[in-house]
């Protein structure tokens, strides 16, 4: 029974937290992506060739897959305020420190060990995991809604950045982008964020107090603990559902990497134009936001678990259009059907992880799922160049990729969750007292 | 094909994009954009700005109307 004397406040502190973690996503993604901006004309002062400037990024793109496990325990025991901020203001120095780069090892250094480990402090990840806190009904949307945050970047920040380039130099570049972190996201996260809602007195979701029926007193809700929740995020490793969401999620990271690293080479060899190349691009990222939230607000209402697996299986039927289909065609079709999938897995694996795990250690545990997504995309991506150089065609790495969303399918589709999810044990409860 | 391990914004953890893609995106928004370079920085800029500035200034406005200090204490 819900109390209808307790004050309400019109709009739940909860969507405050989810527009900064939209802004935080866009702001630290998106500086994080113009790296590429700063590629040519770095290379060209410092003579510099594209593969040894790459050191930075592949670097960079490990170290932030292993040290998201530890930063999501530095959460879980730090709360999520202390660790996104730190981390952002960490992000925000060392892009302003870019400007004076003055040889190859501070770079490598500055960006592809200091700003990859802070990156994880403020990740999708982390701010997933405080969004979990916030939103138990409509937690999938959140984090779907922030997701779509990270892609905004990407659309926005990038260009932005292209341009302030062209108008200045790259190293008044690094800096604005850094002074962006410092300046405007962080003064957003000191006002807006907080770790919990029972901080604020708030319940997750905005709900009101119950009434206790007998005195009719508010009370706290009584607090239901899934089968699987966990206390340790090593206790989630004896269980099945975090090896299958992993498993499906290296799949995830092998596909979108993939794709992502070879797309350039891969257009070229086609006889793509750049123009088309760049306009397929623009339209997979429209999508990809589009998926990201649809995607949210579907799992908040049908199972999570279904939703995951047939993102998985449309990528997966994807990349058969990609090397089916002949000419540009193919490009449309396959960012047409994969352009949804393609951040949509995000929202779901994440939330799927807090309703199965419960909060306590959902940091390290989601940090370990996103390892898993790293190590898929640093194997895939150079399987794919090494089959290259085999074969003389991406058809081969593009077939195993197609052929492994279907496993990632299947394994998404095989977990118990009416069985280990807090949304059927909540629900369960509800029915119970009801009846 | 040696080892081309920048990451295009496809992928979808913040990997750096990819420097020929941007390129490309970057002759897109020109051709179809049609302005200098400042031009484009502006508005973009005011765009990335009035985001947070929209945001505290919505809650401003919700604190006031519900008489309540909240957390910008």
């Amino acid at each position: 029974m819900i109390n209808p004397q307790a004050k309400k406040p019109r709009i739940y502190y909860g969507w405050y937290i989810v527009a900064t973690s939209i802004f935080i996503a866009f702001v630290s993604v998106g500086a994080r992506q113009s790296f590429g901006v700063f590629v040519l004309p770095m290379s060209q002062e410092f003579d510099w060739s594209r593969g040894t400037i790459s050191l930075a990024a592949s670097l960079g793109f490990l170290v932030n897959g292993v040290s998201q496990p530890i930063l999501g325990g530095l959460f879980d025991r730090l709360g999520g305020r202390k660790v996104i901020l730190s981390s952002l203001a960490i992000i925000g120095l060392a892009t302003i420190l870019l400007s004076i780069t003055f040889h190859l090892l501070f770079l490598v250094f500055m960006f592809g060990v200091v700003t990859s480990i802070a990156l994880s402090g403020s990740s999708l990840s982390t701010t997933g995991a405080l969004l979990s806190k916030w939103f138990q009904r409509r937690r999938a949307t959140v984090i779907g809604l922030n997701a779509s945050g990270a892609s905004l970047g990407g659309l926005i920040l990038v260009p932005f950045s292209m341009y302030l380039l062209q108008a200045t130099s790259w190293r008044i570049s690094w800096a604005v982008l850094g002074m962006l972190v410092l300046v405007v996201a962080i003064p957003l996260g000191l006002l807006f964020l907080r770790d919990d809602p029972a901080q604020m007195g708030l319940l997750p979701d905005g709900d009101a107090e119950p009434i206790n029926p007998e005195n009719g007193e508010s009370a706290p809700p009584a607090k239901i603990r899934g089968p699987l929740e966990v206390d340790q995020w090593s206790q989630s490793l004896r269980s099945l559902p975090i090896w299958q969401l992993s498993a499906a999620y290296f799949v995830c990271g092998a596909t979108t990497s993939m794709l992502g690293v070879h797309f350039v080479p891969y257009a070229i060899g086609e006889g793509i134009s750049p123009t088309i190349a760049a306009s397929v691009f623009g339209f997979m990222m429209a999508l990809n936001m589009a998926g990201g939230i649809g995607a949210g607000i579907l799992s908040d209402r049908f199972s999570s678990k279904n939703l995951l697996a047939l993102v998985y299986f449309l990528r997966g039927c994807a990349y058969i259009l990609l090397l089916t289909i002949p000419g540009t065609a193919s490009l449309w079709a396959f960012a047409t059907v994969a352009g949804f999938s393609w951040i949509a897995t995000v929202p779901l694996t994440t939330s799927l992880t807090a309703d199965v795990y419960g909060l306590r250690a959902l940091g390290t545990i989601s940090g370990i799922s996103f390892l898993c997504h790293q190590l898929g995309g640093a194997l895939s991506t150079l399987l794919a160049g090494y089959l290259f150089d085999l074969t003389g065609s991406y058809t081969l790495p593009f077939a195993i990729a197609g052929g492994l969303l279907f496993p990632a399918a299947f394994s998404a589709f095989t977990i118990k969750e009416r069985k280990y999810s807090i949304r059927y044990a909540v629900q369960s409860a509800a029915v119970g007292a009801g009846g | 094909m040696g080892w081309p391990v920048l990451h295009a914004t496809l992928s979808h953890h913040g990997e750096a994009a990819d420097p020929t893609l941007l390129k490309w995106i970057k002759d897109v928004l020109d051709h179809l954009l049609g302005l200098g370079p400042w031009a484009v920085i502006i508005v973009l800029g005011l765009i990335i700005v009035l985001l947070p500035v929209g945001l505290v200034a919505f809650y401003l406005w919700q604190l006031r109307s519900d008489g309540s200090r909240g957390v910008l204490r």
